[in-house]
């Protein structure tokens, strides 16, 4: 199938097309469609949008079939016979009989439903839990109210990717990495009691449909979609993912600019770092040891949100311990452990409590008793009851549900800084020898050193051994209440010191006799900051010392003089010089 | 040996392995009380027919000659056959090499040798029992398997790690069908737990391939399903693809061509459009693997695309049964095919073209309709909706 439209000709006419009845979001691809002619030849390709139109070029005055293709495999041809001038009427095309909206999620019958949610994130060596678990009455998929929107709390952008849904209803669970954006159906698979968190309809799921039943020609015409859209397109960071699976597995040329461009959009995703692996592995003279180091990466960010992303890590993984490299064992154990434990369908499930644990063998022996067919949110015979509905959102403009939500505020034990007001007469010494207080969270993923040094300044030192990635920060507000000042946030940019050494520092004024410290949530990614964040950025940048100096301004560099944030980080480095 | 057809070839061309396990001697109510696998694995008397029928397509397509390049159809080069069945195989009179842990080894290491070149198509088509570790982890249980009670599984094939190490084959098209059942290993760590032999190990060097895929018969988690006595569904629709009916034209040449990444969507439709005809439990067939796009993917260009098969229901599915079905050309008007009333979906097979459909009912229960037919490759399964008067 070609993804471009027939050459331009003098009598060429333009088809729109619609698509109605797919229930999916406006605009999104649901389908891709073959145009024959009548000899027949395929002439051209091209895709159908959820109650949206897509022009179609064709020579006027001839009859055309189209087979319109739903991910599921299914198709149907339709036939269209195009004027021979002038503008043609739309064309209203349906999805093929199985690709219909299941009755469930529109019917009677499906009423509401509770079941427990909780979220976790990969930490150091772990996971740690991002916000207390709920136990939710799920709304009817139909009815006001049924999708719940689920947002970072803090308002972060997609980096967020990597947490994970921990869903529990009765005796049986399963942990479903969230994908950075789009809709989730949560039910249980049609027959049993497990339940399961499905992709919802849209670009993505049609792609990843594609892909998933081998069918490649399908899914160049949709991944030809997304990537014409750019690499910086904000919004459908899991259809740019889903086109980075298409260009590695289709051997594109235009993949290794894509996935670094996802290298920058999700850049604490499992699944890019395992496309990057993917790249190098079939890159003549790559260096094994930054192969290695990319796939332990991917492992450590937790679970691929592509489920085909697990069955290639645990491939790539294996691949490295034939050759003799020991080092990713321990990461190949894990990860065959989940594939074991997989349930079907396009985002990574594991039948699972909690993602720190391994399935039981109960919940394995259930999983082999499970009904087989495929996905179960796309496949003929699979199957899904819906119960309800979340949407993750990039902002929490509409949260009814948020993950990393206050819980993620962390108060770090006072500090007390009377030890600088005895030294202050012997500055030098009083910075060797001021009294230095660790605090780890409990995980051990974020390190926080708080110490008086001159100035009347306290110097908040952050370290992460979790590997931190460039561009990755740690949000700490200070302030104490007895001082009757507001508490203020910094940024603490972590670089890379001419040591190797990675962490981040500010010395902060303040003239209290103690210091209340608090971090916002984990660590995050520099390409989550907004508009909203200038001024703290600018602030942050001021206080800023050590190698997170030189990093805010690579950030700069690296936005663009245009840029908000980059504007912030001059105006801060400038009031840092002064 | 069972080599049983051998072509030196310079260039391009098709090496086939095919592997059919239908006895096992340790199995079933000879296996041991504590096996539980081997006691629930019982003969097959499907594979048997299914590895010859394979074989013999492949041997009647290698008489039909082709040409390495010069776009023209790619020629079989070798086909290698171990089969198993409850006595001694014979194909055209040569005794065929048993379906052994011994037997698949030594076939393997044949056509390992000879597929080893960057031209090379490697087929490798296994029918018999089978267990699913996981998604990737596959294991083909061969004629000896559970001979030995320390080692049961000694003698089935690792498909997961002989896939992985067939990236060091200089192969840079290989094609892998599984027809087997993927039920799933019951129990934790059973990938450690259970020893099976992989036919090859990894040279370390970057894969070589660029199509890879494997075509498992069935879902993971599933059964996949024979004919006593005969080829599976499966099978047929493997040949049915290969034959031509994965074949695209979508170039601009018009000319149909069969590209590796479609065999597996082809096989799917194909074995549904198989399975309509009988009482077969449904199997969905599952695509794995790697499959690049481009030139270098390229199977086959069949000199004459075969027929395309069809079968043509009604909505209801009883009306069918008062129908005068009539498939039309309308660019000539002439009528390509015909069915007078009787029970049951209309099958046939026909040129691939576009059609027009009409389904008159001589006795007035149903209104006369009209629909068109697109006979295009893979294969056209087509309801009709009809209504009353």
């Amino acid at each position: 199938m070609s993804a471009a439209d027939p050459r331009p000709r003098a009598d060429a006419v333009v088809v729109p097309l619609r698509c109605a009845g797919s229930g999916a979001p406006a605009s999104a691809v649901v389908a891709a469609v073959e145009v024959f002619d009548d000899t027949p030849t395929g002439i051209a390709s091209t895709v159908l949008r959820a109650d949206d139109e897509v022009p179609l070029v064709v020579p006027g005055g001839r009859r055309y079939h189209l087979r319109v293709w739903a991910p599921s495999g299914e198709h149907a041809w339709y036939e269209l016979t195009a004027p021979e001038t002038g503008p043609a009427p739309p064309v209203t095309l349906r999805l093929p009989p199985d690709e219909e909206p299941p009755p469930e999620l529109l019917g009677p019958d499906a009423g509401p439903s509770s079941a427990d949610l909780a979220f976790w994130t990969p930490a150091s060596g772990g996971w740690q839990q991002v916000a207390a678990p709920e136990t939710l009455t799920l709304p009817r998929p139909d009815g006001p109210g049924g999708v719940l929107r689920l947002a970072p709390a803090h308002g972060g952008r997609p980096a967020q990717a990597g947490v994970v849904l921990a869903l529990r209803a009765g005796a049986h669970a399963a942990v479903t990495a969230l994908p950075p954006d789009g809709d989730l159906v949560l039910g249980r698979l049609r027959g049993t009691s497990q339940p399961m968190a499905v992709l919802g309809r849209g670009t993505a799921r049609t792609l990843l449909g594609f892909l998933d039943g081998g069918d490649l020609r399908c899914a160049r015409a949709v991944a030809e979609t997304v990537l014409d859209a750019g690499p910086d397109r904000p919004a459908d960071h899991l259809a740019a993912l889903a086109a980075g699976y298409y260009l590695v597995r289709h051997g594109d040329d235009r993949a290794d600019a894509w996935v670094a461009g996802l290298e920058e959009r999700l850049p604490r995703c499992a699944d890019v770092p395992l496309l990057r692996a993917r790249l190098l592995a079939r890159a003549p003279g790559t260096d094994p040891a930054v192969l290695t180091r990319a796939l332990v990466r991917a492992a450590a960010l937790g679970l691929p949100v592509v489920a085909a992303g697990l069955r290639e890590l645990v491939l790539a993984l294996r691949r490295e311990e034939q050759r003799g490299d020991f080092a990713t064992a321990a990461a190949l154990r894990a990860a065959e452990e989940r594939l074991a434990a997989a349930l079907p369908g396009l985002l990574t499930s594991i039948a699972t409590t909690r993602p720190d644990r391994r399935a039981g063998p109960a919940a394995l022996a259930a999983l082999a008793a499970l009904p087989p067919g495929g996905p179960a949110e796309h496949r003929p015979g699979g199957g899904l009851e819906p119960l309800g509905r979340l949407t993750v959102v990039p902002v929490p403009d509409a949260g009814r549900l948020r993950y990393g939500g206050a819980a993620a505020v962390t108060v770090l034990p006072p500090y007390r800084r009377l030890a600088v007001a005895k030294a202050s007469t012997q500055e030098a010494d009083a910075h060797d020898n001021a009294p230095a207080e660790t605090w780890a969270s409990p995980d051990g993923s974020i390190r926080c050193t708080r110490r008086s040094v001159s100035g009347a300044r306290v110097e908040i030192v952050v370290e992460s051994p979790a590997e931190p990635a460039d561009g990755d920060l740690v949000l700490v507000r200070v302030g104490g209440a007895e001082a009757g000042k507001p508490a203020e946030d910094f940024l603490v940019l972590l670089g890379e010191d001419a040591s190797g050494l990675r962490f981040g520092a500010v010395r902060i004024p303040f003239d209290g006799e103690t210091v209340t410290t608090s971090l916002v949530g984990g660590l995050r990614h520099s390409s989550e900051l907004t508009g909203a964040d200038a001024g703290t950025v600018e602030r942050s940048v001021t206080h800023t010392v050590g190698p997170g100096l030189a990093s805010w301004g690579d950030l700069a560099v690296a936005l663009g003089t245009g840029h908000v944030i980059a504007r912030a980080v001059v105006r801060g480095l400038r009031a840092a010089g002064s | 040996m069972t080599t049983v057809y051998h072509r030196e070839l310079a260039g391009r061309g098709f090496h086939v392995l095919v592997i059919g396990v239908g006895h096992y001697p340790y199995c079933g109510p000879r296996a041991r009380d504590e096996d539980d696998t081997a006691r629930e694995t019982e003969d097959l008397t499907s594979a048997p027919a299914t590895a010859l029928a394979m074989t013999r397509w492949f041997l009647d397509l290698a008489s039909q000659g082709g040409a390495p390049d010069g776009g023209e159809d790619v020629p079989v080069a070798s086909v290698e056959l171990a089969l198993s069945a409850e006595a001694p195989a014979h194909l055209d009179g040569m005794e065929i090499e048993r379906a052994t842990l011994a037997g698949v080894t030594a076939s393997f290491d044949r056509w390992y040798a000879r597929c080893d070149s960057p031209d090379s198509i490697a087929i490798l088509y296994f029918c018999g029992h089978g267990l699913a570790v996981d998604s990737m982890q596959q294991l083909l249980l061969l004629e000896d398997f559970s001979s030995n009670a320390l080692r049961p599984y000694e003698n089935t094939v690792d498909f997961g790690g002989t896939y992985l190490n067939m990236e060091s084959c200089a192969a840079r098209t290989q094609l892998f069908f599984l027809d087997t059942c993927r039920g799933r290993l019951a129990g934790p760590g059973a990938r450690t737990r259970v020893r099976a032999t992989t036919l090859v190990e990894h040279k370390g060097t970057p894969p070589a391939r660029t199509s890879a895929p494997v075509i498992h018969a069935t879902a993971l988690g599933a059964a996949a399903f024979g004919l006593r006595g005969r080829p599976t569904h499966f099978s047929a629709a493997v040949r049915d693809a290969l034959g031509g009916l994965a074949a695209t034209n979508h170039d601009d040449d018009a000319v149909w061509r069969v590209y590796a990444d479609g065999l597996g969507p082809a096989v799917g439709h194909l074995m549904r459009w198989h399975a309509d005809g009988s009482h077969a439990p449904a199997q969905h067939v599952s695509i794995t693997g790697d499959t690049l796009m481009g030139d270098s993917n390229l199977i086959r260009v069949p000199p004459v695309l075969p027929p395309v098969p069809f079968r043509l229901g009604s909505s209801p599915p009883e009306a069918v049964a008062d129908a005068e079905l009539t498939l039309t050309d309308p660019r000539t008007s002439l009528t390509a095919a015909r069915r007078t009333p009787e029970p049951g979906p209309w099958a046939g097979q026909l040129p691939a073209a576009y059609y027009d459909l009409r389904a008159h009912f001589p006795d007035g229960a149903w209104s006369d309709t009209t629909a068109g037919a697109a006979c295009m490759p893979p294969c056209l399964r087509r309801t009709v909706p009809v209504s009353r008067p």
